[in-house]
């Protein structure tokens, strides 16, 4: 049996195509810089920096005095009077969900928001 | 031999039930594959679009309609959630949109292959457009990967409707059509 396609079926096919190009213009680029925050918790309080802007922060708490920068997408402790300085051999941090604690300090610092919960299943 | 007209109506009705359960045995079946073998979520060979389709042609929209929106309340109630409800709704309901235009617009133009595709890719983008509304506005750039599966997915069942509608003999069609006797 030969199937023919006819000329309104390569329109749908072109129609089709461009949409999902277009979709793929329109929608892909800002998703993946969707809006991702820096939320650093010290002594019990949480203050949130959207993760885009540069920035250095002096973070205390429990004594400990933090340096954390923030810069082009990631998040870093860079300096800290702590004893262990783990918080400072983490690195750093850019998706959705990482996280840096200095626990002699008491400071959390976590990334939200973001791409990091975009698994769902579509039934 | 003549028929009464009260057998007939009997002999549609009996047809369109037996193409609302195809639709509703594929849409099980097809729930039932293991995402091993289409490894992205919602990506589905869509053989349930495949009977609303064949309906359309045989019998008309209004029966296609009815098996599409009675198979989406049936397969929810069986197996789904409220909110995979509405993804299918929302995904049905565009579906039959595209499928009325095309039949209605460019009968001619468009053969079952293009009406295929464009229903699968139909069909994903309403369910994605419910899943932004319901869930995060973020799952939209997910569009592009739906697309392009609807319009793989749309060839393959576009191509079996082809087979499917040349070779039913016509007196197949008429039952399903008029109600007439095989």
């Amino acid at each position: 049996m030969k199937i023919k396609a006819a000329a309104g079926d390569l329109t749908v096919y072109a129609v089709v195509t461009l949409l999902a190009l277009l979709s793929l213009a329109a929608l892909r680029l800002p998703a993946d810089t969707a809006a991702a925050n820096v939320r650093i918790t010290a002594n019990g309080t949480a203050a949130v920096y959207p993760l885009s802007v540069p920035r250095t922060l002096q973070v205390t708490g429990a004594g400990h005095t933090l340096t954390v920068c923030i810069a082009e997408g990631t998040v870093s402790v860079t300096d800290s009077d702590c004893p262990d300085r783990v918080c400072v051999h983490t690195g750093t941090v850019s998706a959705a969900g990482q996280v840096i604690a200095c626990v002699p300090a008491g400071i959390l610092i976590e990334i939200t928001g973001g791409n990091a919960d975009a698994d769902i299943i579509i039934g | 031999m003549r028929t009464s007209s009260s057998d007939e109506t009997a002999r549609r009705t009996a047809f369109r039930g037996l193409l609302l359960c195809l639709a509703l045995i594929f849409s099980y079946l097809e729930a039932q594959l293991p995402l091993a073998v289409i490894p992205i979520p919602g990506v589905k060979l869509g053989f349930a679009n495949l009977v609303v389709s064949f309906a359309a042609y045989v019998c008309g929209m209004k029966t296609a309609a009815a098996v599409s929106l009675l198979r989406v309340c049936i397969t929810s109630l069986l197996f789904g959630s409220p909110t995979t409800f509405w993804f299918s709704v929302a995904g049905a309901a565009l579906t039959l949109c595209v499928l009325a235009l095309l039949r209605h617009l460019a009968p001619h133009a468009v053969s079952p292959l293009g009406v295929s595709v464009a229903c699968a890719a139909a069909h994903n983008a309403g369910q994605l457009a419910a899943a932004a509304v319901l869930l995060s506005p973020a799952v939209a750039a997910y569009l592009p990967v739906l697309l392009f599966a609807g319009m793989a997915m749309g060839t393959v069942t576009g191509l079996l409707l082809t087979v499917l509608l040349r070779a039913i003999p016509p007196t197949v069609k008429d039952a399903f059509r008029r109600g007439t006797a095989l």
